[in-house]
């Protein structure tokens, strides 16, 4: 019973204040259906591209947003546009740029190595 | 009525206030965050899911709370290629070393308590308990901490006694032991964890200057200050 009182003060409270500063288009639940099911982490990577899509139109982009979906393309190897989310973050986020130019360094090498493997025979 | 509904409203409103003991901001106020953390959470539950479960409901509320919040999902793969795959080793490790690695200012630790269902007499109690806990990225000290169990029964009373009612009940505990479903509970100790004045946090910078700076215009102040 003490959970239950408790429990409904707080909501009752946040009724009132329940409006959104960034646009999160189901980001958390995007990452919960792919933690429920990892191997389909294309969906995941999909579903974080709308969201920062939607986040762009409405330009109320949460933080970490365009990291985590840079992060998603690093892994699935396409070093070229996770470098372009790393930077976004960089420009957008003071508190991302020492990790982030931590990132960006590391996918620059990883591109340089991908060019000598392209371009020696 | 509407001198009742307001009255009520004060009433609640006084009590939860009375409830919740003050904590003391000295120390939080002083470090001036402006980014957090969050780590891979620890489980003390035997709910194996429970971890990266809850990790997807954390960002939003204390990224809405006004602080810079890193990414989980990349922060946790971060970690795991450095050799940190168990949250237990995350949570055991400096503190400061954990805030350097990212450059963050602080570190929001999560134990999991409880994420279970039990059932009782026609109805399943679902509970969520969780622990949180931010420490400075500097010293390591404890900046704030706050215990949330949420609670939720599936017996809503729509049985009346009846024969009929009883079945209702009885099916519907059935299936929330089932498939509990442990992410509005999650969400909702959270929400409660973070309420300022209250058990949370004070609001962070971009909570503070939000109708003064916008977006675009920090952006604009970022690009001139390269």
């Amino acid at each position: 019973m003490k959970f239950k009182v408790v429990g409904i003060i707080p909501l009752l409270f946040m009724l009132g204040c329940a409006s959104s500063k960034y646009t999160w288009s189901g980001y958390d639940d995007n990452l919960y259906a792919y933690y429920k099911n990892p191997a389909n982490n294309v969906r995941f990577l999909e579903k974080l591209k709308e969201s920062v899509l939607k986040a762009d139109q409405t330009g109320k982009v949460p933080p970490g947003l365009y990291a985590e979906y840079g992060y998603m393309l690093y892994e699935n190897r396409n070093y070229t546009d996770a470098l372009i989310y790393f930077k976004k973050e960089h420009e957008l986020w003071p508190e991302a740029r020492f990790f982030m130019a931590k990132m960006i360094k590391n996918t620059e090498d990883l591109i340089a190595k991908q060019q000598i493997k392209e371009t020696t025979p | 009525m509407r001198k009742l509904v307001f009255l009520i409203g004060i009433i609640i409103f006084a009590s939860g206030c009375a409830s919740a003991p003050k904590k003391d901001y000295t120390k939080f106020n002083s470090a001036n965050l402006h980014s957090i953390l969050i780590v891979p959470v620890v489980n003390r539950s035997v709910n194996v899911d429970a971890p990266n479960y809850f990790l997807s409901t954390i960002s939003i509320p204390v990224a809405e709370h006004g602080y810079y919040v890193f990414p989980v999902h990349m922060v946790k793969r971060i970690l795991e290629d450095d050799g940190l795959s168990d949250a237990d080793l995350v949570h055991s490790s400096s503190t400061e070393k954990l805030a350097s690695l990212f450059g963050a200012d602080a570190v929001l630790y999560i134990d999991i308590k409880r994420w279970d269902a039990k059932y009782i007499l026609l109805s399943t109690t679902v509970t969520v308990e969780l622990k949180y806990t931010i420490r400075d990225g500097k010293t390591g000290d404890v900046l704030w901490e706050d215990v949330r169990p949420v609670q939720y029964s599936s017996s809503s009373n729509s049985g009346g006694g009846s024969l009929a009612g009883l079945l209702v009940m009885a099916v519907n505990a059935a299936i929330e032991k089932a498939a509990p479903n442990y992410m509005p509970l999650a969400k909702q100790a959270n929400a409660m964890a973070f309420t300022f004045p209250g058990p949370g946090i004070p609001p962070g910078p971009y909570l503070r200057k939000e109708d003064k700076i916008d977006q675009s215009q920090k952006k604009e102040t970022a690009a001139a200050n390269k």
